[in-house]
């Protein structure tokens, strides 16, 4: 009696264009390392932060990306500044600065090794401009904020 | 297509249904996500388009560089290459005690024109910089280039 075989010819076909498929958007979503390879440092701003913020950051943490988990690279550096709204002075009619009570802005400044592509500056899963905003997450702290300084050397 | 559904009789149409659909889906993936990053020469001509990006910090004026490329942020689609950069002091509306309005600099802010050029495509309905990328004033722009990420909207386009 002929017995009906349990895989036929397009269900290996259909299983070769699913794995190239799959194949296709590995290498599509993979990081691209095209570029020269240096140390990528940039800051990010993070406003109106708490007094206390800025010491729980430790230098030479790991840094991610707390939307996403991707690794960012390593706290390198961090400073605080007041932080300060621009007002109305009704009497000069220019914009001034003032400090806000008990408010910092503190500056993270990142390290990571990256590629200097001619479109990006790539770091591991993800890549960084002046203006980004990034969504941070350490070693007990965690904050947003955008990129507000970029510098690169090479490795 | 016998009894059984099957072409000649050896080939599921079901099968074949799927295995159209699933190449017809990748084609698309491919089309959709393999953009060029290089210039297209439409043969329509150039244009010359200026995005004004308003009340950035002045310091983001240091990362423009001329020649430098600019791609959509969303579907990284090159769109041209910057060819002029120009900042002036941002201004912003405030209202006085009496209710008229002034404008005043604010201080560390800048607005930037961003003059770019591209190969253009010309049709009635639009403009199309590198061919497929809709080009019109006041039209809201999200941009990179290799070291910004900015919003700024279309201020002025002119044909060469």
């Amino acid at each position: 009696m002929k017995t009906k075989s349990k895989f036929n010819i397009i269900d290996f076909f259909i299983l070769i264009v699913v794995a190239g498929i799959i194949a296709v958007a590995v290498w599509f979503f993979m990081p691209s390392n095209d570029g020269d390879e240096v140390y990528v440092y940039f800051t990010v701003e993070i406003r109106e932060t708490m007094p206390n913020f800025a010491d729980s950051v430790p230098i030479a943490s790991m840094v991610r990306d707390s939307v996403r988990n991707y690794s960012l690279g390593y706290v390198w550096d961090v400073n605080t500044t007041p932080t300060v709204f621009y007002t109305l002075n009704h009497q000069t009619l220019e914009m001034a600065p003032q400090e806000v009570f008990d408010r910092y802005n503190t500056y993270i400044t990142i390290r990571a090794e990256g590629v200097l592509s001619n479109s990006e500056i790539g770091i591991g899963q993800t890549s960084v401009r002046v203006g980004q905003r990034m969504y941070l997450r350490g070693l007990g702290f965690a904050g947003f904020g955008f990129v507000t300084d970029l510098r690169w050397e090479e490795r | 297509m016998d009894k059984n559904g099957k072409l000649f009789g050896k080939i599921s149409i079901i099968d074949l249904a799927v295995i159209l659909l699933i190449l017809v889906v990748a084609a698309g993936a491919i089309f959709r996500f393999t953009s060029p990053n290089a210039a297209v020469d439409t043969g329509d001509g150039d244009i010359s388009f200026t995005i004004r990006i308003e009340g950035v910090r002045d310091f983001t004026l240091d990362y423009y560089f001329i020649g430098l490329p600019v791609h959509d942020r969303q579907t990284n689609q090159f769109i041209g290459v910057i060819s002029s950069i120009d900042a002036v002091p941002h201004y912003v509306h405030q209202v006085l005690h009496d209710g008229s309005v002034a404008t005043i600099a604010m201080p560390d802010h800048i607005t930037i024109y961003l003059g770019l050029e591209a190969s253009a495509r010309i049709e009635d309905g639009g403009i199309y910089a590198q061919g497929n990328y809709a080009v019109a004033v006041g039209s809201i722009i999200n941009i990179n280039t290799r070291y910004v990420q900015v919003q700024g909207r279309i201020y002025s386009l002119e044909l060469q």
